[in-house]
């Protein structure tokens, strides 16, 4: 059995890991498997590279961030489009047979799972593995990735808030998630944020202010974690294309800045801005992360002995298991505004911009 | 009264949810969710993943009717559950689980719902509806005297499994195949030719994703209106879908659950315009649930159903006739009432017209238990237990 493995998109922690667990597996479970690493993600496999991978490229990657294929960024609305008489989708279901790839294991997030179900759809044996720090993949509990940029982050807020508790200062900590708010939830309540900001719920300015200006925790300073991704209330009906222009005339992509320099403008208080930026991507996977990589890689590659393709492993109820990537494929998992978490960080009085 | 009828089919599960006072039923909401069984098969039996996925869903549904206020629920399935091996495990796993009893629809009981759902179209010029299923097809005329329904024992799904090579959509040459073979189908069943319709009526959610593809493809606005295709846009669809570089694209933006069969589909469709010559195709939005709620409501047609307010099912689950239970009945001497006749009956002169019960039917008092034979308590817990066991194991 010939097979594949790409890494496709941001890189996350962990990536490593489960390379390394479906590669372990195959070769001790598989009987003549052969393993062929994908370099650049859809890149690699839309210009046909690889490379066989033995037993020892799998050594001491467990821990390591980052991913030893590469990875690149393929947009998912560009994989149909003709170029020069055939689309990538089309190089790329030749570049599978050409290889002679009995199957292929694709890493990534939404989008990575997008273009797998298009390869699945075109007769490639695919299987996908959630990996997004994002934590939006729809019908996994949670990706991998995520809870090492949940411990990134929130170390990070605990850094930031010595210095902002010494200047007595409002300091906005900008955090990865253009869509889900999953990553600003869940280390904005991990840090002791006084105020959580994410997409899944438009923030109105005037509570923001309110919140910052009443010092409603007590304290004379506060930690408002922001989600890149959000949005003000205003601006919730706009399209996403409509708001992306608005903010490029702005010369801003995301709100930040902008809600920094009001909340300073309106309540006096000294008001600073940081952007975590790709900090929250790289670095050493946490044991968790360590852990369900492993799981999810050996499942997966059970999945290819066992010839079931189409599918994504999944985590449903702490348990490995898989969903269909037509189930799954263009949906995502966001964070519910009147789910338990959310009702839980306003009950202990976090501020999430609304009145 | 506020009542839900839902439907599992190999695709999805979708309910829709009526309310009824004293003059009218009106349908209030529709609700469905992706859940493409084919790739949970272990073989012919649905694998232990699929009973958990199927499960999940029905429990969140039920959970969500719960809070609309839904006082009872009956739940069908169509073919593609009548065909898995393991269906007793799997309706066993869902009583335990939900509460909820499957009832099991036939084709000609699922063609005599979508007439009963549909009546409404009866003034269109020489109506005829078409549900295409996975593992069934129900062609059914509508109005006047030519009514008339023909069961097809082969599906979507069979034909997407006869004709497609390695790839999930068949390419130029497949379908041409399978263009040939639904016609010499539909020439043995001796389905009319020109001038006998004018007007298709397309039925069900795989055809209900055909017209969501034909907005997409031709851009054509569904804020509004019937929903009508043009027959040279939906010839072009095709083309599209058998050898366009972004038809997965296409599949996957507005079905992707439906990728196996929305090709098929297409194809069935092409080939019953070009044998009716029909001009006029209307997406109907109502079909075997609508028909379903209908009959029960009338009780001219029987089911188990979820009692909210009490808590648990009453009734016995719904069985189709089977060449098994056939054969037990008229063991025990009785007979059974006949809708219509089976495509695959040739000898048979076709009968026209509503169908109509046996006039030797035994009466009966209450609704009558067919086939399968009633699951004790004990064997439901039994297979509760055992998917409570194994869900400890990944995968």
């Amino acid at each position: 059995m010939k097979i594949g493995i790409l890494t496709s998109g941001g890189d996350c922690a962990g990536l490593n890991a489960v390379i390394r667990s479906i590669g372990l597996y195959c070769l001790h479970n598989i009987p003549g498997a052969e393993i062929v690493g994908i370099p650049d993600g859809y890149g690699g496999l839309i210009r046909g590279d690889g490379f066989r991978m033995q037993e020892n490229d799998f050594e001491d990657i467990l821990d390591r961030g980052g991913t030893v294929l590469g990875t690149s960024r393929q947009p998912f609305k560009r994989m149909t489009v003709e170029e020069n008489g055939e689309s990538r989708l089309e190089k790329m279901c030749d570049n599978y047979k050409k290889m002679g790839l009995d199957c292929l294991f694709t890493l990534g997030g939404a989008g990575t799972h997008k273009t797998a179900a298009l390869l699945s759809f075109e007769g490639c044996n695919v299987i996908g593995l959630p990996k997004t720090i994002d934590n939006d993949i729809y019908g996994t509990d949670v990706t991998f990735g995520f809870q090492t940029a949940v411990e990134v982050v929130t170390d990070s807020i605990d850094r930031i808030k010595t210095t902002v508790a010494s200047h007595r200062r409002t300091m906005l900590v900008e955090i990865m998630g253009n869509k889900a708010g999953w990553l600003t939830l869940h280390a904005g309540i991990a840090a002791g944020a006084d105020m959580i900001i994410i997409p899944e719920i438009p923030f109105d300015l005037d509570a923001v202010c309110e919140f910052v200006a009443d010092g409603r925790r007590g304290r004379q300073y506060n930690v408002i974690a922001v989600a890149e991704g959000a949005t003000l209330a205003e601006e919730a009906a706009y399209k996403k294309s409509e708001r992306a222009f608005a903010r490029q005339y702005m010369g801003e992509t995301t709100v930040t800045r902008h809600l920094a320099e009001v909340i300073g403008e309106r309540t006096g208080t000294e008001t600073r801005y940081t952007v975590l930026g790709y900090l929250q991507r790289g670095g050493t996977p946490c044991a968790f992360d360590r852990l369900l990589c492993s799981r999810l890689g050996g499942v997966a590659a059970r999945l290819a002995k066992e010839g079931r393709f189409g599918v994504t492993a999944a985590v449903v109820g702490g348990k490995i298991t898989f969903n269909a990537l037509s189930d799954i494929a263009g949906k995502y998992k966001l964070v519910d505004p009147d789910g338990p978490t959310v009702r839980f960080a306003k009950e202990i009085g976090i501020g999430l911009g609304t009145k | 009264m506020k009542y839900a009828v839902a439907d599992i089919s190999s695709s999805s599960l979708s309910v829709i949810i009526a309310e009824k006072d004293d003059v009218k039923t009106e349908i209030t909401g529709k609700e469905r969710e992706s859940l493409s069984l084919l790739y949970y098969m272990d073989g012919d039996r649905l694998s232990r993943r699929g009973t958990e996925k199927l499960v999940t869903s029905l429990s969140q549904m039920k959970a969500r009717l719960a809070e609309l206020g839904t006082e009872k629920c009956w739940l069908i399935a169509t073919a593609a559950l009548r065909h898995i091996s393991n269906f007793e495990e799997v309706t066993d796993a869902v009583r335990a689980a939900t509460g909820l009893v499957v009832n099991l629809i036939d084709g000609e009981t699922e063609a005599y719902c979508d007439y009963v759902a549909n009546l409404c179209y009866s003034t269109c010029e020489k109506a005829v509806l078409v549900d295409l299923g996975g593992k069934s097809m129900e062609i059914c005329a509508l109005g006047g005297d030519k009514s008339d329904m023909t069961c097809f024992d082969f599906g979507l799904l069979d034909l997407y499994e006869k004709f497609t090579g390695r790839k999930i959509q068949p390419d130029e040459d497949e379908a041409r195949e399978m263009g040939r073979y639904v016609k010499s189908r539909f020439d043995k069943a001796d389905l009319p030719r020109r001038d006998v319709y004018s007007t298709v009526i397309l039925v069900g959610q795989t055809c209900g994703s055909i017209y969501d593809m034909y907005t997409e493809f031709t851009d054509t606005d569904t804020e509004e209106g019937a929903k009508i295709m043009d027959r040279k846009k939906f010839g072009k669809l095709v083309k599209r879908l058998v050898s366009g570089a972004d038809r997965s694209r296409l599949i996957l933006k507005t079905a992707p659950e439906k990728t196996h069969v929305i090709l098929p589909a297409a194809v069935v469709i092409k080939k019953l315009l070009k044998r009716f010559d029909a001009s006029n195709i209307i997406v109907s939005d109502r079909g075997v649930k609508e028909g379903y709620l209908s009959l029960v409501l009338d009780g001219r047609e029987n089911g188990a159903y979820y009692d909210f307010a009490a808590g648990g099912a009453k009734g016995d689950a719904r069985v189709p006739v089977t060449d098994g239970n056939k054969k037990a009945d008229e063991k025990a001497g009785k007979k059974r009432p006949s809708r219509t006749r089976s495509a695959s009956e040739q000898s048979e002169p076709r009968r026209r017209g509503r169908p109509k019960k046996t006039a030797d039917a035994p009466a009966q008092s209450e609704p009558r238990r067919r086939g399968r034979p009633k699951k004790t308590a004990a064997s439901a817990e039994t297979a509760a237990e055992s998917l409570r066991e194994e869900s400890g194991a990944d995968v």
